[in-house]
């Protein structure tokens, strides 16, 4: 649809893509860089920013160059996500239980990639494209908002008890000190279950 | 209206090889916890489940070669299997090496070798790269993803490169499997 909107052969559209994928490259070490420095927190809300607008300005992409530019700029707000997945599953998860954390993170690239493409052909069938990338990209934002107010790093959260703390704390240093505290099921962190939400709203615009 | 139906059954035949995706993402993600808990080094257990996992993905050779589409999304299920049981432990890996403060840094350099490994693979194969990429990113509504997901070790590749072919030749069966097209 959108291709033939707007005029673009395969090739310019391949072309596009490539845009972003270049864009996704560059992008990932720059962002583990600025996630290093000021934080998961603060760092996520720069890319989902990036992210969100870039997504929702693709409603006004008249040709080949302006939606080559929202899809640069698409590609370096979500290619944050990867560093900052792992940062966080980092800072909430002691060592033995992190590839499981990472999994759950994975998981909600999955499940969103089951469920939005019927939405999304569901949503671009009844109102169009344009409208579908400004319900999609605003998304982000309302995960923005769930992250701001749930997202602390564990030596900041207000939920968490010293007992688990010292769990996650003590289980990143060493696997011995992680086994020798016999606790079996911390609840997974908040961090990452935003994370799953944000999967979920980053993989909608994949349907096209 | 053509394109209305292009987009139905993209809608109706995408999914079924992210079950086992996420099933791989779990599963592998729980293994390597499993034997860190019994004991065994960190070390240790993400190298054997990075092994059993690079040892399940070649069966995306076979899906390349399969005549039935039901066999062929077997396949495929057992190769994003992999891929995601793989990733899992990949990507906890710069956490396991480097302390709280670097491990972003390290995860994004991955990645950026990851992106890099991405467009050697798109533009060395492709012929002109753009048309192998919209059929892999696009026509198949993303299912290959073969920009996403951050690896470590760009030689992993190539099985990337049999996870497109494959799942894009599998998914235009599964269309006609379920659509009768």
């Amino acid at each position: 649809m959108i291709t033939h909107d707007l005029g673009l052969t395969n090739t310019e559209f391949g072309g596009i893509l490539t845009w972003f994928l270049l864009a996704y490259t560059i992008s990932q070490g720059l962002s583990g860089k600025l996630y290093d420095r000021i934080g998961t927190k603060r760092g996520f809300v720069c890319s989902i920013v990036l992210w969100s607008i870039a997504a929702m300005s693709h409603a006004f992409a008249r040709g080949l160059a302006s939606l080559s530019v929202f899809r640069f700029v698409l590609g370096f707000g979500e290619a944050g996500n990867w560093p900052g997945a792992a940062k966080t599953v980092a800072e909430w998860f002691p060592i033995r239980e992190r590839a499981f954390g990472m999994a759950i993170f994975n998981s909600g690239a999955a499940i969103g990639s089951v469920v939005a493409p019927p939405l999304i052909v569901w949503l671009s069938l009844t109102y169009g494209w344009q409208t579908t990338f400004l319900v999609t990209g605003s998304l982000g934002f309302v995960w923005l908002v769930l992250w701001l107010i749930f997202y602390e790093t564990p030596d900041r959260h207000k939920w968490l008890g010293e007992g688990e703390r010292r769990f996650i704390r003590e289980g990143q240093q060493t696997e011995g000190a992680a086994d020798a505290l016999a606790k079996n099921d911390p609840r997974p962190s908040d961090g990452a279950s935003c994370c799953v939400i944000a999967r979920f709203g980053r993989l909608s615009w994949r349907g096209f | 209206m053509r394109e209305a139906s292009r987009l139905s059954r993209l809608a109706y035949s995408h999914w079924v090889p992210y079950v086992a995706a996420d099933a791989g993402s779990l599963s592998g993600g729980w293994l390597s916890g499993y034997l860190i808990a019994r004991g065994w080094s960190v070390d240790r257990s993400r190298k054997l489940v990075i092994l059993i996992a690079a040892l399940l993905m070649p069966a995306g050779i076979l899906a390349a070669f399969a005549h039935d589409a039901m066999v062929a999304l077997a396949l495929i299920g057992v190769v994003l299997f992999g891929f995601q049981v793989w990733i899992n432990n990949v990507q906890t890996l710069p956490s396991d090496f480097f302390s709280d403060k670097a491990v972003a840094s390290v995860a994004g350099l991955g990645g950026t070798g990851a992106g890099i490994g991405s467009m050697i693979f798109i533009f060395g194969t492709g012929l002109g790269g753009g048309p192998l990429f919209i059929r892999t990113g696009v026509s198949d509504g993303g299912i290959t993803r073969p920009h996403r997901d951050s690896g470590f070790i760009c030689t992993f590749r190539s099985h990337r490169a049999r996870i497109a072919t494959a799942v894009t030749k599998t998914n235009s069966w599964l269309k006609v499997f379920i659509l009768g097209d």
